[in-house]
């Protein structure tokens, strides 16, 4: 079984890569600079949503 | 075939091969070097300058070269240009180079960033991850509010973000993005930057008794109700966070990268580096910054049209920012039923740690036995990471942002 610390470890890496892919890589597809830019915006906004998650990982006892 | 037995010694062949009176004098200043070293290790000399004063003597004295065939020399000063035309190509006046291998590149902000990191304790901030980070958000209104109404008064989309990022009120911050965002613009930015930080320990308790009664400012927390974090957590949490922020915004990695690993030091106790960087590091790094931005700071920068412009947007930003952070508090205070001081909220705007403490004097005035210290804490450590979040997208973004 898999603890409840590592499945927020595991969730929290797993946004911060959804996150990442989103924001660096999927933002330069579209040739509307606005949507690149929500894009983008969404891309940072997971990213960070995985760091709170993996700092709650981290605290669980 | 006939070779000189003495040039089979040539340190000593070449110390010789100059007047008598040169090599006696040579002899005389390594002797002394020794002596020198001797009487500084008794303490009878000061040790401090006089062993090194003595090993540089020593060493000068007795590392004699053949430079060109017919010249001896050491490789300690002698130099291999001409001394003029060094000092011409790498500008080698009083502060100038520190302004152009410390200021140019954005490298004294890092430096200052280490430091920082070195004394930052992320306790509160993992203790409390998404409150601190809820509280940093809606301390950067500042920052992000001030973009577009910078915009709206007339400056570039690049000098309206750099001056935005006054903001985050964090210095180190603001003199990297300005750097990379506004290079013309970043003395202006900077001292007025600095400038307002320093006042903000007596601003923003005016806008504290402005925002928040008395009664909600004295709400008292348990400082002992705050959950425990190992210095391997910290440890762990500092090399992820390093880790993601780096790949997000790769221009800012050098000042995520200094930041972190200021932190990760700490919480490994290697002592002599965390010495290192919260000492000499982070107050010599800071001394020059002074210094040198006093210095750049000449007649002609003053009388900029768009200075004028940026203290009042400087203004604008820190107080978006404080009334923002003082907003997420009374948010905090809504949804933990009274529970939560709102005075937490102001640490959010970064400013490590003169937030934090202006919320405890605050809470303090208004009821001598609330503590809310170690919670305001964990939002002001959350808002330099904000900040710099928001510097990278800045830097990052400003491509779309051209319109």
């Amino acid at each position: 079984m898999v603890s409840g610390r590592a499945k927020l470890w595991l969730g929290g890496v797993t946004l911060a890569i959804i996150g990442v892919t989103v924001a660096r890589g999927l933002s330069r597809v579209p040739d509307k600079p606005a949507l690149g830019l929500a894009i983008y915006a969404v891309g940072v906004l997971v990213a960070l949503a995985g760091l709170v998650v993996i700092a709650m990982g981290l605290t669980r006892h | 075939m006939s070779f000189p037995f003495w040039e089979f010694f040539q340190g000593i062949y070449t110390l010789f091969q100059t007047e008598a009176a040169i090599a006696g004098a040579r002899i005389f200043l390594i002797v002394l070097g020794f002596f020198l070293i001797y009487l500084a290790y008794k303490r009878v000399l000061e040790p401090l300058v006089m062993i090194p004063m003595g090993f540089g003597m020593i060493a000068v004295n007795a590392g004699v070269l053949m430079i060109e065939a017919t010249r001896t020399g050491t490789l300690f000063v002698e130099p291999l240009a001409p001394p003029e035309k060094l000092m011409y190509f790498l500008q080698v006046d009083f502060l100038q180079p520190i302004y152009t291998f410390t200021f140019s590149n954005g490298l004294i902000a890092c430096l200052i960033f280490m430091g920082v990191g070195a004394i930052t304790d992320l306790d509160y901030l993992l203790a409390k991850p998404v409150m601190s980070l809820l509280l940093a958000v809606c301390a950067e209104l500042g920052t992000i509010a001030t973009l577009p109404i910078a915009i709206a008064c007339g400056l570039l989309p690049e000098e309206a973000a750099a001056i935005a990022i006054v903001g985050g009120a964090d210095g180190p911050m603001v003199l990297y993005g300005s750097i990379i965002l506004a290079e013309h613009l970043f003395v202006p930015i900077a001292v007025v930057a600095y400038i307002y930080l320093s006042i903000i320990y007596a601003g923003y308790p005016y806008l504290i008794k402005l925002m928040i009664p008395k009664r909600l400012r004295g709400i008292e927390m348990d400082p002992f109700a705050m959950p425990k974090v190992s210095a391997t957590e910290k440890f762990a949490f500092s090399v992820a966070a390093c880790g993601i922020l780096c790949l997000l915004f790769p221009v800012a990695a050098p000042l995520f990268v200094s930041f972190f690993v200021g932190v990760a030091i700490k919480e490994a106790n290697i002592l002599r580096f965390v010495e290192f960087l919260s000492q000499p590091l982070l107050y010599g790094a800071t001394f020059f910054l002074g210094l040198t931005l006093g210095a750049l700071l000449s007649a002609e920068v003053i009388l900029n049209t768009k200075v004028l412009i940026l203290m009042l947007l400087g203004m604008v930003a820190l107080l978006l920012s404080g009334i923002g952070g003082l907003a997420g508090g009374l948010i905090c205070y809504r949804l933990s039923n009274g529970k939560f001081n709102p005075l937490v909220g102001i640490a959010a705007v970064s400013c490590i740690p003169t937030t934090a403490k202006v919320a405890q004097k605050c809470a303090a005035e208004a009821n001598s036995r609330a503590m809310i210290l170690p919670y305001a804490m964990g939002p002001c450590v959350a808002g330099v990471i904000t900040s710099a979040i928001i510097t990278g997208i800045y830097v990052s973004a400003i491509g779309f942002v051209k319109w």
